[in-house]
């Protein structure tokens, strides 16, 4: 979060002409991969197209059936192919922002990740609370070379902590970082 | 029935193995290599598994599909064609191997899955039999962590020889804790804290709303059994007619003292549902266990491990307050399950002592946690942030004018002086609502106090925090204030959530730094 400014020294370092800069102490935060914006696009205007062609299947249908169309006709036509191109621009500009405004850090204290382009928001598990982890690719992902990282917790509203859109040797690498055994002993 | 992991531990005998499994080394190099997989007579031992939950469906299906309603059945037949495909495809692509320390169970084709299971943290193995499992010795594997809410990996079914032969690669690992669940109350080292007589079980039913639920499932009776077609239509518009002659006074009257009536009903079915449910209750403790019994039908008897206990709230509602009263609810990192886990669980996790006078709180927490206290002035309570008030009245104002709107479609002018008391009232709840957010960290954890009619006051501790949150809406970002969340194990019981709004931005970041600091250096306590 840009506007959350941490409290300690390094936030004599930020400049308040740099507001929209990531503060200082992001700066040894990762990013996902940037393919992972193109894979969201995709499965955004996937799922756009199919609603936008039903759509157009069913608009045909009626027109079909009842020529000429009526003004509520015209009305419901134009809110929903309204609706439709709202799905799209999501589709091709949340991913950008989204890409733009998730960090992470992963190392032997744990997991951070800061997310969020409306509701934003930071997310911190130590590494002692990891109970187990998965790395997850979906059949868009594969081609991407793109996984999910899963940590799961004890806890209940964060029972899963996820990051989609790593490279997913990245993603089996940071679990090794998060879950390397040393004798067993929770870290202290 | 099966013995569990710890009595296997302790047990010589497995009367129920075919031969006996020696003692393998904990890793070797070739099981470190081999992929195993489930058992071959898994298949129909899952499908078995899915016509318990397909049952009622099925016969509904049926029933439907008698009287001419066919799609339900097909809707029904298609989703068990695709569980029963889904099952095929986990069938032949999963694997677990031990590898590393951890256990790592991996399937799926095409989306591919793999979970990692640390060893250590594998709190227990799990079997279920029943007489076919038992005919092909095999069994239901469940494995569990201290995340207690599913089993982390349920491998349906291995032979008895490979769920040996994985018990015992974990025996070497974890160490056995010995928390005797079926330990007798009052036993010789067990000391009495409190009982709660009748006569409180009953003034705690009377100032709750447990009997709403009775009603509801009383309700829901009636319906199913159509009760409500069998009153005589002439008797309905007969009592309309007499209502319509009589005088809006009278009806204002009758209306109340029918309300009053029905208020009282339901508060007598709480009370009924409280002395059956904790008639003779005790709570006892010893060093390490505390114990709680209860139930006038259905006798309880629950075993409240003090290192499983999560999250303690104090929680009073308004009338427990005028008299004196509170009641104390915890939640508890879940263990396995056994057939009377869900009243195990009703007691030991959501009520615990559902009535207490106020002045015993205090020696109940610190029975629970050293030291730990209710009262208000030991705690260093951190102010909410400086626009919070400004913020909630802007949003009464906006939210009663609203109202306004809407409701003037409906009455017209009438909708004015409607709008000015949902004003004035929202006004005075937003004030109180101000006042009565408090949050403070102390040396062991944090506490959360809000509430305006039903104050709750809640604890969790440093070694419980699972994980932490601090967020912004769009809103909260414009007033510079954040939302700081603690998570904890098994949320949920106790009806209240450490998830403090309102608190200046800046603030909710740094006490987040501070709870992630105190956190990571407290080992992990979940049992």
């Amino acid at each position: 979060m840009n506007d959350l400014q941490p409290s300690d020294a390094s936030s004599d370092l930020i400049d308040e002409n740099q507001a929209e800069i990531i503060p200082a102490e992001l700066s040894d935060f990762r990013s996902l991969h940037p393919a992972h914006v193109l894979a969201e696009r995709i499965s955004g205007w996937f799922i756009t197209a199919a609603i936008g062609i039903v759509g157009l299947i069913i608009w045909s249908g009626i027109l079909f059936a009842k020529w000429p169309p009526t003004w509520q006709n015209w009305l419901w036509f134009f809110v929903f192919f309204s609706f439709v191109f709202g799905l799209g621009m999501h589709s091709h500009f949340m991913p950008k922002w989204e890409f733009a405004r998730c960090r992470f850090r992963v190392d032997d204290q744990g997991i951070e990740i800061h997310r969020g382009v409306f509701w934003r928001s930071i997310i911190n598990v130590p590494r002692s609370r990891i109970q187990h982890t998965d790395v997850h690719q979906g059949p868009l992902q594969r081609r991407f070379s793109l996984g999910s990282l899963i940590i799961y917790t004890a806890g209940t509203q964060h029972a899963s902590v996820s990051i989609h859109g790593l490279l997913k040797t990245d993603a089996l690498s940071y679990r090794n970082i998060l879950t390397s055994q040393d004798d067993h002993h929770d870290s202290v | 029935m099966i013995p569990s992991d710890r009595e296997m531990a302790s047990d010589q005998e497995e009367p129920y193995l075919a031969e006996a499994v020696d003692d393998e080394p904990l890793t070797s190099a070739a099981d470190t290599i081999i992929d195993r997989r489930l058992h071959r007579m898994s298949l129909p031992f899952m499908m078995i598994a899915r016509t318990r939950s397909y049952l009622i469906p099925a016969v509904a299906g049926t029933v439907f599909a008698a009287r001419g309603h066919r799609h339900f059945a097909l809707v029904l037949g298609i989703s068990f064609l695709v569980t029963f495909l889904s099952d095929v495809f986990r069938y032949f692509t999963l694997k677990y191997r031990i590898e590393g320390g951890e256990l790592v169970v991996s399937k799926g084709l095409i989306s591919r899955s793999q979970r990692n299971i640390p060893l250590a943290r594998i709190q227990n193995i799990d079997l279920t039999q029943n007489f076919l499992h038992r005919f092909f010795s095999v069994a239901e594997v469940r494995i569990e962590t201290a995340s207690g809410t599913e089993p982390e990996a349920t491998l349906r079914v291995l032979s008895l020889d490979e769920i040996t032969r994985l018990r015992n690669q974990l025996k070497g690992v974890k160490s056995p804790e010995s928390h005797l669940d079926d330990a007798e109350p009052g036993a010789f080292q067990d000391q009495l804290i409190l009982s709660i007589a009748i006569p409180e079980l009953i003034i705690r039913g009377l100032i709750g709303n447990r009997g709403l639920i009775m009603l509801a499932v009383v309700l829901g009776m009636a319906i199913e059994f159509e009760l409500f077609e069998k009153i005589p239509m002439e008797w309905t518009e007969e009592a309309l007619k007499r209502v319509r002659e009589t005088g809006w006074i009278i009806n204002l009257a009758l209306g109340t003292l029918l309300f009053a009536i029905f208020f009282g009903f339901v508060r007598i079915l709480s009370a009924i549902w409280f002395v059956l449910r904790f008639s003779g209750y005790k709570l006892t403790a010893d060093d390490q266990d505390l114990k709680v019994v209860a139930g006038l039908i259905t006798r309880v008897s629950a075993t409240i491990p003090r290192k499983r206990i999560q999250f303690i709230s104090v929680q009073e509602s308004l009338m427990a307050r005028m008299l004196g009263r509170a009641s104390i609810r915890i939640e508890t990192a879940g263990g396995a399950g056994t057939e009377d886990e869900d009243a195990r669980a009703t007691i030991g996790r959501r009520w615990f002592v559902p009535i207490v006078s106020k002045s015993f709180v205090d020696t109940l927490l610190s029975e629970l946690r050293a030291g730990l206290t209710a009262d208000d002035g030991y705690y260093d309570w951190q102010p909410l942030a400086s626009g919070t008030r400004k913020r909630l009245f802007r949003r009464a104002i906006f939210l009663s004018c609203l109202i306004s709107v809407v409701l003037g479609f409906t009455l017209r002018l009438w909708a004015i002086p409607v709008g000015i008391l949902v004003l004035i009232a929202m006004i005075w709840h937003a004030a109180r609502f101000a006042r009565s957010l408090k949050y403070a960290r102390f040396d062991d954890g944090v506490v959360y106090r809000s509430g305006v009619l039903d104050r709750k006051m809640s604890f969790t501790f440093f070694d419980k925090i699972q994980a932490i949150n601090v967020s912004q809406s769009p809103f909260d970002r414009r007033w510079k204030m954040a939302r700081l969340h603690v998570d904890t194990a098994a949320a949920g019981p106790a009806e209240h959530t450490i998830s403090v709004p309102y608190l200046d931005e800046d603030f909710a970041y740094d006490e987040f730094r501070r709870i992630t600091r105190k956190t990571s250096s407290r080992r992990l306590q979940i049992a």
